[in-house]
């Protein structure tokens, strides 16, 4: 059945890829021109004014010129955009059926996912594990990440039914931004009332092999008026993580008459439950924005002797945002806004011996940003501002030992300025930002780009150079350890270790290149290299010496977050695009490697020993849990034109991580090792199809891991969290209907 | 079984491989050209919103096309439809090279051209020809006009204004508030 499968996906993909556009050539017709050619010299100068200087631009050209602003705030084409760039469209989601974010992004060259603690799955960019706040996650603005880590939460979270593009960088941000965009940015920008004055609903679900992969409901009314426009989404859900067997450890109060832990199925006990609201209301150049985003996940880690999992982690999150546009003239526009975040942690049936690590009640960001763009003539733009922000941190009572206090706080000022110079010969964009941090002083962050597209558009060119500086997070200072620790009631059944904080922090500085060429009208070709060094980097690990093992056990020591010297990645990246009206195909690869960079033993392919001197590195050329080398393909073609078929896929290289290993009959016999996973591939296939028997009826079915692979996610870094299963194959059906409001009659 | 997954991928992989070959090699390599018949409705415009010495509003306009370029077949169609000025028959002429530019209202240089421009302002002297240049940047260096597309691909124009003046020719405010001015 496998191979049979298998073939009629290959059959699907070469005729996508080789025979049909002589077909569909065929099927395109030419646009007609139903003015005589007499009539377009008769033009006046305002028509003059928009007429673009290519014609009719084919479907490629259209989207390599789509116009963004994630990396300069200032709107320009994906070409001429100081930043190497990946843009999704709201078409590319809908025609691939992408279940949640993990597929969308997965498409991205060096973008990967792996095992952060207790389960969560976290993101890595270029062989560099990002999660701990090192890539910025907007959506319409608003920074999701959470502040007290600055962590990233994946798995049926995040709804992307609502999303209308995403604009991403595949480098640091932070130039703009602000520290968590040190590797990236990843700016999701959903659908409003310019989109939709209207109401639309969706629901999805799926079903994995032995338990459904998720049932989620997705709400959306929004109404404009001539002065206001008010706009609501909703997104209610459940989902699983997988439904196949994971080593999950007993819990304390069963492990010392169950042992170390067993093999259950995470099938109905790995959830992944999402809510989310977004409001925005806007009168004239004033918006109000509300996002409501709360969401747990079962921590797969630990089980109990029903070998069930029962704790729950999660976050209730809610941000708030008043932002005034002031045009003041045609060339100057004033921005100040008004951004309140705040974060409760979600613990549900976590186990004593787990709850004294949970340090806060509440965390909140309060921040006041003004920007100006000015532009100075049609080639030269300026954006500056300055940023204040607060974050505030209220300690559990089990947390104070930690914190050393109940609250705590930090400030924040930025100052940023940027400069846009579109020359003849390059277009250069220098920028700066300078932070002074109530905890960890000043910074200063420059950044320059050069561009250049060449006559003819065939070419475009890209060099760029970005510092990043990021302050430790509230959560980063309150594990931090500076090498010291006291051991706290020695010799005494209730004694524990009690670190001393101490931390730096975090600079990287990116090199990057690209070039791009556009084959033909539909094709285009781009290639970019990338050098990353990351200097006293913030790294999660477990520590330990011979003290500790003396004064408690083998394998005892403490998980804290310590500034190591240096490390980093350099790679490439290419990416192949094909477009046109009846279908697209694109594929990218992407390769880092670590060989010539200082390597961290917490993220080293080494031997599994809880004693770092003892382990010996395994493989010098990539880190835990990201594989090397990765491609994707994405094809699509609009068998008619309201329906698509799509093929996606992606294969990994080899990657490794930890398990258990067995070392003897007992039920403690339980150690960790090192293992290899060997290359492997995820194919998807959907079937859409938009309005049908009506308009606004859109349905889809597909399968994702089409070829049922077992794909585990890995921890990138030294614990021994097992590996997490992904889902196995997973049927999708997809339905939503929309309709518009009827445009009032206007009297007579 | 693992060897069967292994072939599949194989299998996969070289079809892709083989169907990205056919396309690079078998499909004409035209990448998002110019369209100069917008460049040539822009012409047009300039010779009806800019005013040349009345001495040469009595005879044919000439535009000239130094270098090989496209729009002299557009620029060709435009003259067979349309008459510049107060109604002056529009004559394109090929010019091949520098010393062949003469009594022409306007010299369009080609982007294959533009490195010629000091020598062409030098042919040119003080006479009252328009140089309209393909290339970005040109009105800069003493062209009267030169091209240019916005972030958003749209076609718009540079003018630099004090030598389009110094060659006697005025150009209309309307005009001007499509183009940019750069000297």
């Amino acid at each position: 059945m496998r191979i049979q499968l298998s073939r009629i996906i290959i059959c699907i993909l070469f005729c996508l890829t080789g025979t049909c556009p002589y077909l569909k050539a065929q099927i395109e017709k030419p646009e007609t021109d139903t003015l005589s050619l007499s009539d377009f010299y008769d033009m006046t100068l305002q028509q003059l004014d928009s007429v673009k200087a290519s014609g009719v631009s084919s479907e490629l050209e259209k989207f390599i010129n789509s116009l963004i602003s994630v990396a300069t705030q200032k709107s320009l084409s994906t070409r001429n955009t100081p930043g190497i760039i990946t843009l999704i469209t709201e078409e590319e989601i809908k025609t691939s059926g992408a279940r949640d974010l993990i597929d969308v992004l997965r498409q991205v060259p060096g973008f990967d996912f792996a095992l952060d603690g207790e389960g969560r799955v976290g993101i890595g960019i270029r062989g560099n594990w990002a999660n701990e706040g090192k890539v910025l996650l907007l959506i319409d603005g608003q920074e999701m990440n959470e502040i007290y880590t600055a962590n990233l939460f994946f798995g049926n979270h995040y709804p992307v039914e609502f999303i209308k593009r995403i604009e991403i960088i595949r480098g640091p941000g932070s130039a703009i931004y602000g520290g968590f965009a040190e590797f990236g940015v990843i700016n999701i920008i959903t659908k409003g009332v310019e989109d939709l004055n209207g109401i639309s609903v969706s629901a999805v679900y799926g079903q994995m092999q032995k338990t459904y992969g998720r049932h989620n409901l997705y709400l959306y009314g929004g109404k404009k008026w001539k002065n206001a426009a008010l706009s609501l989404s909703l997104f209610n859900g459940g989902g699983q993580r997988s439904d196949r067997d994971h080593y999950g450890f007993y819990n304390d109060e069963w492990a010392d008459s169950l042992g170390a832990g067993a093999y259950a199925s995470l099938a109905g006990n790995s959830e992944l439950n999402p809510s989310y609201s977004n409001l925005l209301f806007t009168w004239k150049k004033l918006s109000f924005r509300s996002v409501g985003d709360f969401y747990d996940v079962t921590d797969i880690t630990l089980i109990d002797n029903n070998k069930k999992r029962r704790s729950q982690y999660g976050i209730n999150n809610t941000y708030h945002e008043l932002k005034y546009d002031f045009k003041v003239s045609e060339k100057l526009k004033i921005t100040p806004k008004l951004n309140f975040i705040l974060q409760f942690p979600v613990r549900n049936n976590v186990p004593d011996s787990i709850t004294r690590y949970d340090q806060k009640n509440f965390i909140s960001r309060s921040k006041a940003n003004i920007t100006a763009s000015y532009d100075a003539s049609h080639r030269t733009n300026f954006i500056g501002g300055v940023e204040y922000f607060n974050d505030f941190a209220r300690a559990s009572s089990n947390g104070v030992f930690r914190v050393g206090d109940k609250n705590v706080s930090y400030h924040n000022i930025a100052a940023f300025g940027q400069g846009i110079f579109n020359l003849p010969f390059v277009n250069i964009t220098a920028g700066i930002r300078y932070d002074w941090n109530s905890s960890f002083g000043s910074a200063f962050v420059p950044r320059l780009g050069l561009t250049k597209r060449l006559p003819g558009n065939k070419w475009h060119f890209k060099l760029l150079l970005s510092d990043v500086f990021r302050a430790p997070s509230i959560g980063n200072v309150v594990n931090s350890f500076n090498g010291n620790y006291t051991i706290v009631n020695p010799g005494r059944p209730d004694r524990y270790i009690l670190p001393e904080k101490g931390i730096k922090p975090e600079r990287t500085f990116v090199a990057e290149a690209e070039v791009g060429y556009q084959i033909n009208s539909r094709m285009i070709l781009t290639a970019n290299v990338f050098d990353m060094t990351i200097r006293n980097p913030i790294v999660y690990y477990f520590y330990q010496d011979d003290a500790i093992r003396d004064a408690f056990y083998e394998n005892a020591g403490i998980n804290v977050f310590s500034n190591f010297k240096r490390t980093g990645t350099r790679g490439y990246e290419l990416d192949y695009r094909f477009k046109t009206k009846w279908g697209s195909v694109s594929a990218n690869y992407s390769f880092y490697s670590l060989e010539s960079k200082p390597r961290i033993a917490a993220y080293s392919v080494s031997t599994f020993n809880r004693n770092p001197e003892k382990r010996a590195e395994v493989n010098n050329n990539q880190v835990l849990g990201l594989a090397n080398h990765k491609l994707n393909v994405n094809a699509t073609y609009f068998i008619t034109q309201n329906f698509s078929a799509n093929v996606t896929a992606t294969f990994y290289g080899k990657r490794y991580g930890y398990d258990v290993l067995f070392t003897g009959p007992g039920k403690f016999d339980v150690d960790g090792q090192l293992i290899r996973r060997s290359p492997v591939g995820l194919a998807n296939l959907y079937f859409h199809y938009q309005n049908l028997f009506t308009k606004g009826l859109d349905v889809g079915i597909g399968a994702y891991n089409l070829f049922n692979s077992k794909y585990d996610f890995l921890q990138p870094n030294f614990a021994l969290n097992t590996p997490v299963p992904g889902p196995s194959r997973e049927i999708i059906v997809k339905a939503g209907y929309s309709f518009e409001f009827r445009k009032k009659k206007k009297k007579v | 079984m693992k060897k069967g997954k292994k072939i599949i991928g194989t299998s996969v992989l070289k079809l892709l491989l083989i169907a990205a070959g056919v396309w690079l090699f078998s499909l004409p390599a035209v990448a998002q050209d110019i369209d100069y018949k917008t460049q040539s409705l822009f012409i047009y415009k300039f010779t009806k919103y800019i005013t040349w010495p009345q001495a040469l509003s009595r005879n044919d306009f000439v535009i000239g096309v130094y270098g090989n370029s496209p729009i002299s077949e557009e620029l060709q169609v435009m003259a067979s439809l349309k008459k510049a000025g107060e109604g002056q028959r529009i004559v394109i002429k090929r010019i091949n090279s520098v010393d062949e530019i003469e009594n022409l209202h306007i010299l369009y240089v080609a982007s294959s051209k533009s490195r010629e421009l000091r020598s062409i302002l030098d042919k040119i002297g003080k006479k009252p020809t328009l140089v309209v240049a393909e290339r970005d940047g040109l009105a800069k260096k003493g062209a009267s006009i030169n091209f240019l597309i916005m972030e958003n691909n749209t076609l718009k124009f540079e003018v630099n204004r004090s030598e389009l003046q110094s060659r006697g020719l005025s150009i209309s405010d309307e005009l001007l508030k499509v183009g940019f001015i750069v000297g």
